[in-house]
């Protein structure tokens, strides 16, 4: 099983004044080659869930497995090797910006291929390689992090991750604070990743990527999972509970179909393909 | 780190909780110079009268001592307990102590015998050494009772301003050290906590990166450790200028005259503790000027 949260329960500062339960029973699982989207209010428990994905969370109750490696409240199941499971989970944090620290923007991405056991020159050119996929060319490499804008410095730590070509790939509000063909660009990458075989979680509160990229939509609410469904078959439902928005593009969608209008739902995902969709619809195809 | 008592607000309701914060500070350096003045008596040695600590004397104050302070952890209503995890990692120095003492013998005469002899080495050592160690160890605890309740029992903003108000003569000379200092301290300890969240945030970052601590060679560490400690620093700095902007924004004035929210007030409670805390330290001093012995005085026996 790839990842798998069978009945994990955390909580923090517990036994404290301050106790705060931020996972409650959580169950579910990711196979292979996935695109999850992970969304719910602020403050519901996403970050904590990512966090238990790679061991630096571990559960108060309950198992947490990645692969071979298990990450379990029971001691004597619990798996010893940190790095293996750090290997093989790559999470871009909140603000990954703020993880930059070398003197040059390659040797910054080239900092986890090295930590994964890669020599000098293969972590460099791995390196590279991520760069070049995040959009920053040969005249970044021997550039400062530390000058760089929000965004090339965003690109830059994604890089870092990339660079390991890590098996899952978790992502938290990934583009937040991005500009919106940034962003954009930056989930199109996402997805040519996904689609070159790694299974990829990402946390968002933006619901047009949702609705956009993810095949797979896990929401949260108080710790809790409270839906696990497609994308299409979660904003059918009334979401407001959830503090979730509906997308514009799949309500306008909603109101045509109730209107009479045939919707091909694949045609979502992108709003062209969703303009043809209407025109077929209404005879004037080209 | 979060087992780490000393010098954390515990907040709890109860009279000391509501002392003024400048009594409280004044009664506490009152009570350490009084813990810390030694008790000494004149013995005739040699022909001479020599001046030797009056361990008895010294030992019955640190006792009341001792019971005073954990009198204040029961009105303060903050179990004594809770500075034990923070004492027990003192354990290393008692033990240093000890050995220094035992080898290097500060006294002139001793009183208390012989404890044991080496005759080999023609070493002998006294129960005096014994008696300096305990007794520095003894003043030590009490010193952190005190200074854990004074943390423990006031808000650091409360603090700094007791702090500052101590600073105000320095006025005289235009000296605008005061508010500067306040300001400074209720920054610093204002961000602790935020500091505290980057050290986990980057940390969990570097780790998902294969950073190491504590695992690998030193130079695996040592890389580690910067990819912690500059992150922290660029954050640091950004915060700073983002504060400094926020407060010239909203019109900050170094030389601008501060208004508090709160006003102290000098209650009955705050003179009655400020009256205790004078008296003890005159008592002291009026005991160790005199080298009065209250023991030989009121009971007749002459005891070391």
């Amino acid at each position: 099983m790839p990842i798998e949260f069978s009945h994990v329960s955390f909580t923090y500062n517990p036994k404290s004044k301050i106790a705060k339960k931020a996972l409650d029973d959580v169950s579910f699982k990711i196979e292979e080659g996935e695109f999850v989207a992970l969304i719910g209010r602020t403050g519901c428990g996403k970050s904590t869930l990512v966090q238990h994905i790679n061991a630096l969370l571990e559960p108060e109750e309950g198992e947490v497995i990645v692969d071979e490696f298990i990450s379990s409240s029971d001691k004597k199941r619990r798996s010893k090797k940190l790095h293996h499971v750090r290997k093989s989970v790559g999470v871009v944090f909140q603000f990954s910006e703020s993880q930059l620290f070398e003197e040059t923007i390659e040797k910054d991405v080239a900092f986890a291929p090295k930590n994964f056991g890669d020599s000098q020159e293969e972590a460099y050119r791995k390196a590279h390689e991520a760069l070049a996929k995040v959009g920053l060319g040969e005249e970044f490499y021997k550039r400062s992090p530390f000058e760089l804008s929000g965004g090339e410095k965003r690109r830059a730590a994604i890089a870092g991750i990339l660079a390991y070509g890590p098996k899952y790939l978790i992502l938290d509000e990934p583009t937040a604070g991005l500009d919106p063909s940034g962003a954009k660009a930056m989930m199109d990458l996402f997805r040519s990743i996904n689609e070159s075989g790694t299974t990829i979680l990402f946390v968002t509160h933006d619901m047009n990527l949702v609705l956009g990229y993810a095949n797979r939509a896990i929401v949260m609410d108080k710790g809790k999972v409270v839906r696990d469904s497609s994308p299409f078959d979660l904003f059918k439902e009334n979401l407001e509970d959830f503090s979730l928005e509906t997308p514009p593009i799949f309500a306008l969608a909603k109101t045509l179909n109730e209107k009479g209008m045939k919707i091909d739902k694949e045609s979502l995902k992108d709003v062209s393909l969703f303009a043809d969709n209407i025109l077929k619809n209404k005879g004037g195809a080209k | 780190m979060k087992d780490f008592a000393l010098g954390r607000y515990i907040p709890v309701e109860s009279p000391l909780h509501r002392l003024d914060p400048r009594v409280k500070i004044f009664a506490t350096l009152a009570l350490v110079v009084c813990l810390f003045l030694p008790f000494e008596r004149s013995v005739l040695h040699e022909g001479k009268d020599v001046t030797v600590t009056a361990w008895t004397i010294s030992a019955i104050m640190l006792g009341i001592f001792l019971v005073l302070a954990l009198l204040f952890f029961a009105i303060a209503r903050i179990n004594p307990l809770k500075l034990w995890s923070s004492m027990k990692s003192l354990w290393f120095t008692i033990l240093i102590l000890m050995i220094l003492y035992i080898l290097l013998p500060n006294f002139t005469v001793p009183t208390l015998g012989i404890a044991f002899r080496v005759e080999q080495m023609n070493w002998t050592v006294y129960w005096d050494s014994f008696a300096s160690a305990g007794r520095v160890i003894g003043r030590l605890t009490i010193v952190m009772m005190f200074t854990f309740l004074l943390t423990a029992t006031t808000k650091p903003l409360d603090l700094t301003y007791a702090l500052q108000w101590y600073l105000t003569p320095l006025k005289i000379i235009y000296a605008p050290i005061a508010e500067i200092f306040a300001m400074t301290i209720s920054i610093a300890l204002r961000f602790i906590p935020t500091l505290l969240e980057d050290v986990d945030r980057i940390s969990k970052a570097q780790a998902s990166r294969g950073a190491s601590y504590s695992n690998g060679g030193i130079r695996r560490k040592i890389v580690g450790l910067t990819s912690l400690i500059i992150p922290l620093f660029v954050s640091a700095f950004t915060r700073s200028e983002e504060l400094a902007y926020a407060m010239i924004c909203r019109g900050y004035d170094p030389k601008g005259k501060r208004t508090r929210y709160h006003k102290y007030r000098f209650h009955f409670g705050d003179l009655f503790f400020f009256l205790f805390a004078s008296a003890v330290l005159a008592l002291f001093i009026v005991l160790i000027v005199t080298h009065f012995d209250f023991i030989e005085s009121w009971f007749k026996v002459s005891l070391p």
